[in-house]
């Protein structure tokens, strides 16, 4: 009874601990999205916080790299997919696009 | 007829059937977020001019916390299944359904405060978008209520059948909704933030 319950407590404070991680990088992207820099910076910066907040969602949340192979594989096709999409219009648009 | 694999995991896969066919269906809803994000892309960089700061971004940031909180709660109610606690799942997972709602709740005050001042999807290209993106989102959020209130409700009953098969399926019903987070953790600072 008491390992449970120690087992219960170590669970909880790591469920917390992530909640805290993403709250702080939430907290993060809008200080970060504050600053006086250049737009294009700042949208580099901002999104690559949010970056890694969906990381910290996708593996510690998801655990995409716990359910085996398969659903790692699937993640990696849907990576390589979604890059495709966005990295298409970019470059399509990147001799007239206005930057951000 | 008994179906294999629909409790079990597949040896090959490591999957169950109904884990196997989420992660298939995150897949794709992934693939239609992505084309939405692309569309905003492509609209934002040929636009001539951007709004910015427009939206309001506490309320957002706000919205963006209780999702993060709901997602604590969701692996919490699936957690006690796994140790037994009935009555832990019931209150992790009313307090899930809970947090979805204020989220929606502020969604709508968000969107009446828009509408009151005239800002429509037809008033430019930015409202447009933003309306898509966000009503998508919000309905992917009310769609993940609805199936935790089957499983407040009638969906319960399959607890005292098949406590296994429950458990499952309250995994599944916990990757679709941190699924939905980690699509707002992208839409937040794309629409409010830049």
């Amino acid at each position: 009874m008491r390992s449970s319950n120690t087992e219960a407590t170590r669970t909880l404070t790591s469920h917390l601990t992530v909640c805290a991680v993403q709250l702080a990088l939430t907290a993060l992207a809008v200080l970060v999205s504050r600053m006086s820099v250049g737009s294009h910076a700042l949208a580099v910066a901002v999104m690559s916080v949010a970056t890694v907040n969906g990381l910290v969602v996708a593996l510690s949340l998801m655990g995409v790299r716990r359910h085996g192979w398969m659903v790692s594989t699937l993640a990696v096709c849907v990576v390589v997919f979604i890059a495709g999409l966005l990295t298409w219009p970019a470059w399509d648009v990147a001799g007239r696009a206005r930057p951000f | 007829v008994e179906i294999p694999y629909s409790v079990t995991p597949r040896p090959d896969t490591g999957l169950y059937n109904g884990k196997l066919g989420i992660w298939l269906f995150l897949a794709s809803e992934l693939m239609l977020f992505a084309g939405l994000f692309s569309s905003y892309f492509l609209l934002r960089t040929g636009s001539a001019a951007w709004p910015h700061h427009v939206l309001p971004v506490v309320m957002a940031t706000l919205n963006t916390a209780i999702l993060i909180a709901s997602s604590m709660t969701m692996v919490m109610a699936w957690e006690a299944l796994a140790t037994n606690n009935w009555s832990k799942h019931r209150t992790y997972l009313l307090l899930t359904v809970a947090l979805g709602t204020i989220f929606l709740a502020i969604k709508f005050v968000e969107y009446s405060h828009h509408i009151a001042a005239g800002e429509l999807p037809s008033s430019n290209t930015f409202f447009a978008i933003y309306y898509t993106l966000t009503a998508v989102h919000a309905l992917h959020i009310a769609g993940g209520l609805v199936v935790m209130l089957y499983f407040l409700g009638p969906g319960a009953k399959l607890w005292t059948v098949n406590p296994d098969q429950f458990a499952n399926r309250v995994e599944a019903v916990g990757l679709y909704w941190h699924f939905v987070d980690f699509v707002w953790i992208f839409l937040f600072p794309l629409l409010y933030l830049l």
